[in-house]
């Protein structure tokens, strides 16, 4: 389940007293006329990020992402994960290889020497 | 076979006309250089290690098949590189049945009404600085790691390999739609995973 932080304290109670009532809110909020909720957000957020939101969706998707302070900090995290996964593995594409079991070396230059093609 | 071509290191000219010629010296030294980073780009689509070096085995064996269309417009590694993926997709693909994980842990939880409730509540430090940690470096690896063969694929070739949507999907032959209902999955378990490596103040 969702981590509510510090509920125990009287200050992270507080906060989360604060961020269930932002959401009651929004919940209004995303009822009016061109409005979306979070989870309408979610489901745009592929298309988002590859620029191919309609411009109309692209219009709610901007203005849910100004009100919604839970969506920003999740599409962030979201963008920073995809960024850290690249960075990540361009480093290993970098990096010196790692030693080659002899075995599979062996066995590559043996099924060239009897002509296997591939799986 | 020529032993002379065991002893010196071709050019990749050179290399390539060996290889063309059936020389073994040359098979040896394009296997010897780029096996270790093939192996290691298999693993990281598949979690069996004996899976991974049978991808890595059909790539070479496709590679020695189709030397001959090679056509030099790409350095051979990048060559080799994206023969490997491919061969390491028929294998994910291959063994899709048996993983067929639930990730609806990791995904992003709405209350009632359809609102986020986001575990995460500071600043998400930038991509730089996070770098610059090993635990995350570390983190994030294990995390890819994690992931079901099936959504790590699809995370992989879009957002790693560089393929588009509609190349990724006809890469795993599965509809667009499907691709990117995987991709969103994916990267949202993604980002579940990492939530606690992300944060200002955090760790």
């Amino acid at each position: 389940m969702v981590r509510q932080r510090d509920s125990g304290t009287p200050a992270g109670q507080v906060v989360n007293i604060y961020r269930k009532l932002m959401r009651r809110v929004r919940w209004v909020l995303s009822r009016a006329p061109h409005m979306i909720r979070c989870s309408e957000f979610e489901d745009f957020i592929l298309d988002y990020l590859d620029d191919d939101l309609p411009s109309a969706e692209q219009r709610k998707f901007d203005f849910h992402l100004r009100l919604c302070p839970e969506c920003r900090i999740y599409l962030d995290a979201y963008q920073t994960s995809v960024a850290l996964g690249r960075a990540v593995c361009d480093e290993l594409d970098d990096a010196i290889p790692e030693s080659v079991p002899e075995d599979l070396v062996a066995a590559v230059l043996a099924a060239r020497e009897f002509g296997y093609e591939g799986g | 076979m020529s032993s002379v071509s065991n002893l010196k290191q071709h050019t990749e000219t050179e290399l390539l006309e060996g290889l063309r010629a059936g020389d073994e010296g040359c098979a040896r030294q394009l296997v010897e250089a780029h096996a270790g980073r093939m192996l290691a780009v298999a693993r990281r689509f598949l979690d069996d290690e004996d899976a991974a070096q049978d991808a890595v085995q059909d790539a070479f064996a496709s590679a020695f098949a189709a030397i001959d269309r090679f056509r030099g417009d790409s350095a051979l590694g990048t060559w080799l590189h994206s023969i490997l993926v491919n061969a390491a997709l028929k294998r994910v693909r291959a063994d899709r049945r048996r993983h067929e994980i639930s990730l609806d842990d990791l995904m992003p939880v709405f209350d009632g009404n359809g609102c986020r409730l986001e575990p995460l509540q500071g600043r998400i430090l930038p991509v730089d600085q996070l770098l610059e940690r090993q635990e995350v470096r570390d983190g994030v690896r294990k995390a890819i790691a994690c992931l079901p063969e099936g959504y790590r694929a699809v995370v992989l070739l879009r957002d790693i390999e560089g393929y588009n949507t509609d190349e990724a999907a006809a890469a795993l032959s599965i509809s667009v739609g499907a691709l990117k209902v995987r991709l969103h999955r994916g990267r949202a378990a993604l980002k579940r995973l990492l939530e606690p490596l992300l944060e200002e103040g955090m760790s």
